[in-house]
C-alpha cells in the first residue's frame, strides 16, 4: 500500500502538459516503428485503438495488444515526460496565465495530429469526437448551467446538417470547397438558432418536465418535417458532399465552442443563467431578465448544435432524417451526465470518454446499448454529478476567477 | 410626493379576495411594518408591489412612476429589492456569486463582451467583484464567500439575503419576515443591523414581521391587516391598544 501511494505521488508529480508531450512523442514514433513491432508481436495488424478492438475478435491477443500498448505507449509516455519535466516546469512558470489555456490547446492539437492524423480511423474518431465535445457542452448550457431538461438537440444538430449540406452542394461553388465552409456551417448554426426560439419561447411559462416535453416535441416536428420535404430528399437523405471536416476544422470549431461558452457562463450574464437554475422567481426579484437570458441560452445552445450538425454532415457526406432522432438527443444527454453537469471540463471528458467507449464497443453490435447504459446507470450511483460535475480544470479558469476561487469554480 | 404611493390595490385568486383597498403613501426614509395574522394577505401585498402577481385593482407608483404591467426584474432595477418569507438563495452557488448574480442589471458590458471575454468585461467584473466583497464585509460574511449558499447556517442564509438584496442597489427594500426562525439574541442584532444599513444606505424600509417584538421596536409607524383588509394603523402604541388588533390576534370576547 505505501508502495501504491508511493508511485502514485511519483506520477502526479510530473505536469498534465508534460503527459501530453509525452504521448505526442510517442504517436511520432509510432509512426515510423509501430508496424514493424505490431508484426514481431504476432498482432495481424496495428491497432488503431490501443488494441481493444484485436482484443474482442480473439482474447488470445491480449498479451500481445498490452505488450504492444506497453511498448509504444506507456513506456515512452512515461520517459518522455519524465525528461521533459524540467522543461515543462519552466514554460509554465513562463508563459503568463493568461496565455496557458493557449499553450494547452495547441499541445492537445499537436498531439491529435501527431496521433490520428496518419490514420484514416483514428481521424475519423477524433473528429466525432471533436463533434460531440460540441454537443455535449452546448447541451451542457441548457441542461447544465441553466438546469432545464432538453431532450431534443438532435434536431437543432439536423437543422444545421441540412443547411450547411445544401448550402455546400447546392449554392456554394464546389471549387471553394474550404473557403466557404465556415460560411455553411455558420449559417447552419443561424439556422439552428431560429430552431432555438420553438423551445426558447414556451420556456418563459413552462418549466421542468413539461418544457422537456415540448424540446421532445420540437426534436420530432424537425425531423418529420425533414423527411416530408422532398426537395432535399425526404427519408432517402442528402449526399453529395465534399469531405470538407478535418481534424484542424474540428479542432478549430471546438475550441472556438469552448471559449465562447466558457466566457459566456463565468461573465455576469452567464451567473444569470445559473441563477435561472437555481430559483426563477428570485433570480427575477434579483434584476436578472430571465426571458432574455433564457431565448440567449437556447439559441446559443442550438447554433452550436447546428454547428456540429454540419461538421457531421461534412464527416459521414450523408445525412437522413434518422440520424437526428431521439436516440442522437440521448447520446448527447448521456456525455452530459457521465462528463459532468455545468462543467466545460465535464462535456471535455465526457465526450472524449464516450467517442472512444462506443468504438470500443463496435465489435458488441447491439449489446453495447445495453453496455454503455449499465456503465452509465453504475456511475451515477456512484458519482451523481457525473465524472467532472460542477467542477473545473484549473487552465480552464480565467485568472481573474481563479484569484477569486482558487482551482474550482462555483 | 411619497416614494411609494399605493392605491385602491385589490387582488383576487379566483374567487378569493386576497388584498382588498390597500393603500399607502410611504415617504423616503420612512422605517414602516405591516403585521397581521398567518394567510391575512401580507406577502401578497409583496409579491404585487414587486410584479409577481399583477393587480387585479388599484395603482402603484414609485418614484412617480407605474409599476403595474412590469416584470419584476424591471422594478427591481427601478430600486425596489426585497427578501423571501422562506429562504430563496442560490444554493449551490458561491456565497460571493449570490451577490454578484444580483448587480446583472447594473453590467454595462454587452454580450459580445461577455462572449469574447473583452478586457472591458473583466475590468468591470473585477470592480463587481470588489463591490461585492464590501458588501459581505459589512454584514460579516467575507469569510463565507466562496462557500456554496445552502452550507452555511440559517441565520447566516438570511444575512445573506439581505445582502444579496442591497447588491440591487435599492432605494426601497421590502423585508419579508426577516426575523423568523430567529432567537431573541439573534432578533436584537438583526434590528441593530436593519438599523444600521437603513442609515448606512439611505433605504426605505417597510417590513411584514410576526415578532411583536422587533415590529413594536424598529417601526415609527404600522400597518395591521386580516382577511385582505387593512383594519388599523398608527403608531405602536395605538396599534397596542388597537380593539380591532386584539380581537383580529387573540380572538372576541366572550361577553
Amino acid at each position: 500500500m505505501a508502495q501504491w501511494q508511493k508511485l502514485r505521488s511519483h506520477l502526479s508529480a510530473i505536469p498534465v502538459l508534460a503527459y501530453l508531450l509525452g504521448f505526442g512523442i510517442a504517436s511520432a514514433i509510432e509512426l515510423f516503428i509501430g508496424y514493424p513491432v505490431a508484426s514481431l508481436l504476432g498482432l495481424p495488424t496495428m491497432p488503431t485503438l490501443f488494441g481493444i478492438i484485436l482484443v474482442q475478435q480473439s482474447l488470445a491477443l491480449l498479451p500481445s495488444a498490452i505488450a504492444y500498448d506497453l511498448l509504444i505507449y506507456l513506456v515512452p509516455t512515461y520517459i518522455a515526460a519524465r525528461l521533459l519535466t524540467p522543461l515543462v516546469q519552466k514554460l509554465l512558470q513562463k508563459v503568463p496565465s493568461q496565455r496557458l489555456m493557449l499553450v494547452y490547446v495547441l499541445a492537445l492539437f499537436l498531439v491529435a495530429l501527431l496521433w490520428g492524423g496518419f490514420h484514416e480511423y483514428r481521424t475519423m474518431i477524433l473528429c466525432l469526437m471533436g463533434i460531440n465535445f460540441i454537443l455535449c457542452i452546448s447541451l451542457n448550457l441548457v441542461n447544465g448551467y441553466m438546469g432545464e431538461f432538453s431532450v431534443g438537440h438532435a434536431g437543432f444538430m439536423g437543422v444545421g446538417a441540412y443547411i450547411a449540406s445544401i448550402l455546400t452542394v447546392w449554392v456554394f461553388p464546389r471549387s471553394l470547397g474550404h473557403l466557404v465552409f465556415p460560411l455553411a456551417l455558420l449559417a447552419g448554426g443561424a439556422g439552428a438558432a431560429i430552431a432555438g426560439l420553438l423551445v426558447a419561447i414556451p420556456s418563459f411559462k413552462i418549466r421542468g418536465d413539461y418544457l422537456a416535453i415540448i424540446t421532445l416535441a420540437t426534436n420530432f416536428i424537425i425531423k418529420n418535417g425533414i423527411e416530408n420535404i422532398e426537395r432535399i430528399g425526404g427519408s432517402r437523405g442528402f449526399m453529395g458532399m465534399a469531405k470538407l471536416t478535418n481534424v484542424p476544422w474540428v479542432f478549430f470549431w471546438s475550441v472556438l465552442t469552448l471559449v465562447l461558452i466558457r466566457n459566456f457562463v463565468l461573465s455576469p450574464y452567464g451567473r444569470g443563467v445559473i441563477a435561472i437554475r437555481e430559483d426563477e422567481i428570485a433570480a427575477e426579484a434579483m434584476t436578472v431578465n430571465t426571458r432574455r437570458m433564457k431565448i440567449i441560452a437556447f439559441c446559443t445552445s442550438s447554433f452550436f448544435a447546428g454547428i456540429a450538425g454540419g461538421l457531421f454532415a461534412h464527416l459521414l457526406l450523408y445525412i437522413n432524417p434518422s440520424s437526428f432522432t431521439l436516440l442522437k438527443s440521448t447520446e448527447c444527454l448521456v456525455m452530459v451526465y457521465l462528463g459532468g453537469m455545468a462543467s466545460i471540463s465535464g462535456s471535455l471528458v465526457g465526450a472524449a470518454t464516450f467517442t472512444i467507449l462506443l468504438e470500443m464497443l463496435r465489435p458488441l453490435e447491439v449489446w453495447k446499448w445495453v453496455l454503455i447504459p449499465l456503465l452509465l446507470l453504475v456511475m451515477l450511483l456512484r458519482r451523481h454529478t457525473g465524472l467532472m460535475g460542477f467542477r473545473e480544470f484549473q487552465f480552464l479558469i480565467p485568472r481573474e476567477e481563479a484569484e477569486v476561487y482558487g482551482s474550482t469554480s462555483h | 410626493m411619497a416614494l411609494l404611493h399605493i392605491n385602491g390595490l385589490t387582488h383576487y385568486f379566483g374567487g378569493l379576495r386576497a388584498v382588498y383597498d390597500f393603500n399607502l403613501a410611504l415617504e423616503e426614509g420612512e422605517l414602516i411594518g405591516l403585521i397581521g395574522p398567518n394567510g391575512a394577505g401580507k406577502t401578497t401585498v409583496f409579491n404585487l408591489i414587486t410584479g409577481i402577481y399583477r393587480p387585479t385593482k388599484g395603482t402603484i407608483q414609485f418614484n412617480g412612476q407605474n409599476l403595474v404591467g412590469l416584470q419584476p426584474h424591471q422594478i427591481t432595477a427601478k430600486g425596489i429589492c426585497r427578501t423571501f418569507q422562506t429562504i430563496r438563495l442560490f444554493n449551490n452557488v458561491s456565497v460571493l456569486d449570490n451577490v454578484r448574480i444580483a448587480f446583472y442589471s447594473q453590467v454595462r458590458s454587452n454580450l459580445l463582451d461577455a462572449f469574447f471575454r473583452t478586457p472591458h468585461l473583466v475590468s468591470e467584473d473585477k470592480a463587481l467583484t470588489r463591490e461585492a466583497y464590501r458588501l459581505l464585509e459589512i454584514f460579516n460574511l467575507e469569510r463565507y464567500a466562496q462557500e456554496l449558499a445552502m452550507n452555511l447556517p440559517y441565520g447566516e442564509q438570511k444575512r445573506v439575503e439581505i445582502a444579496r438584496a442591497l447588491a440591487t442597489k435599492p432605494r426601497l427594500l421590502l423585508l419579508d419576515e426577516p426575523a423568523a426562525g430567529m432567537n431573541p439574541g439573534e432578533i436584537d442584532r438583526l434590528m441593530d443591523l436593519i438599523q444600521r444599513i437603513r442609515q448606512e444606505f439611505g433605504l426605505t424600509i417597510f417590513l411584514i414581521e410576526h415578532q411583536m417584538r422587533l415590529v413594536m421596536r424598529i417601526c415609527r409607524y404600522i400597518k395591521v391587516m386580516d382577511f385582505g383588509e387593512t383594519i388599523a394603523e398608527g403608531t405602536p402604541e395605538e396599534i397596542r391598544t388597537n380593539p380591532r388588533v386584539l380581537q383580529a390576534y387573540l380572538g372576541e370576547e366572550v361577553e
